[in-house]
């Protein structure tokens, strides 16, 4: 029939489906917009009462007390050293070494009762123990303390990181809607007073919500999944190319407002910053593509501003 | 058209050039499947109505265009 550049896409919609790529549905052309997946679900937070730190620390410092108490015992057979009670030195039975395992505990838990006195070597010892089992619990308690701050302050922080997420979508959706709805009012008659000042204020939002998802790009210990990402990018996406479109319904003189000029300068630098390979975290080929067709609308919407 | 095998586009190209106004994109499937879902900007023109609809819906005989339909054939 005449056609000579005609190419066929062999994988039809049902591979396109496969790989996950927005398709359109119903009657009239709809805008592009990624259905928006449920915001993935933070890992529960561990909050076991023991966690293994602290029990490895108890474990610690059991085994000292109890590695002390044994040689305290072997210690009294040197003549001159060992544990006295009553005056009279301790012997080697085995009620002698349950004797010395409770000096040690009474040390280790630097109580001192004094009915057991060490003499000798094992007076050096006793300090040594003393001091170590002080020091193991000093970290026990400050990390018990310090394990419900690190879970407060990590809840907080994910609940604002969340909520900020989902603001921004809220906000790009909407920007793209408005942004529609004034092209559509736009193509149908001349533009008015009233539509610039709409278009100004889509303007203002959508220029802090790119601010933020900007932020995101650049944070990468704080970015958000691979397919939230796309859902914002692709929103973005449609904002940009909306934004041109718009540009070149409006006269030269509605589309040299100070304020107008100002957001868009901003759109464009920020979003200019946005792409595959300049941004310090590395995305997937799709989330690459997005970035890419960003950057590229960004270049764009200089040219028609210029 | 010509009894030749028609060129491939790659999903690659197809996904980079989704927006670009240059590439015109066509689903030949029926209208029902073409309402049911679509690659975005994609219009619908049936095998069935090739013959009487292609010049209305293409009228650039020398536009790019990609066609697609339900599966790998």
């Amino acid at each position: 029939m005449g056609y000579t550049r005609v190419r066929d896409f062999d994988g039809g919609i049902a591979e396109w489906k496969e790989s996950g790529l927005p398709v359109e549905r119903g009657r009239a052309p709809e805008p592009v917009i990624v259905p928006v997946p449920p915001l993935p679900r933070p890992a529960a937070t561990a909050a076991a009462p023991s966690p293994s730190g602290v029990r490895q620390l108890l474990m610690l410092w059991l085994t000292i007390n109890l590695v002390f108490g044994l040689l305290y015992w072997v210690i009294s057979y040197l003549p001159g050293h060992g544990l006295r009670e009553a005056g009279q030195p301790l012997g080697h039975g085995a009620a002698d070494l349950l004797e010395a395992v409770y000096f040690s505990f009474v040390t280790g838990l630097s109580i001192g009762f004094g009915d057991i006195v060490p003499v000798g070597l094992v007076r050096i010892f006793a300090v040594f123990q003393g001091a170590a089992c002080l020091l193991i619990f000093g970290v026990i308690i400050s990390k018990l303390v310090s394990r419900r701050q690190d879970e407060l302050i990590g809840e907080i922080h994910r609940i604002a990181f969340e909520e900020r997420l989902g603001r921004v979508r809220t906000n790009l959706h909407l920007v793209v809607t408005e942004i529609q709805e004034i092209a559509e009012l736009c193509s149908n008659a001349q533009p008015t007073a009233a539509m610039l000042t709409r278009i100004e204020s889509a303007a203002a939002i959508f220029a802090g919500e790119l601010r933020t998802v900007h932020d995101l790009l650049y944070r990468p210990q704080a970015a958000p999944g691979e397919d939230v990402l796309e859902s914002i990018l692709a929103h973005l996406d449609g904002g940009l190319r909306e934004f041109g479109n718009l540009l070149t319904c409006l006269d030269d003189e509605r589309r040299g407002s100070a304020a107008l000029v100002a957001n868009l300068r901003t759109i464009a630098g920020l979003a200019e910053e946005i792409c595959g390979d300049c941004v310090p975290r590395e995305p997937t080929a799709d989330l690459k593509v997005w970035m890419n067709r960003i950057q590229g609308r960004a270049r764009e919407l200089a040219v028609a501003r210029a | 058209m010509s009894d030749d095998p028609v060129p491939q586009i790659s999903r690659e190209e197809l996904v980079s050039r989704l927006y670009d106004p240059a590439l015109t994109i066509v689903n030949v499937l029926a209208r029902a499947a073409w309402e049911e879902a679509r690659i975005p900007r994609s219009l619908s023109l049936p095998v069935a109505e090739i013959r009487e609809r292609a010049a209305a819906v293409l009228p650039d005989r020398d536009a790019d265009i990609a066609i697609y339909c339900a599966s790998p054939t």
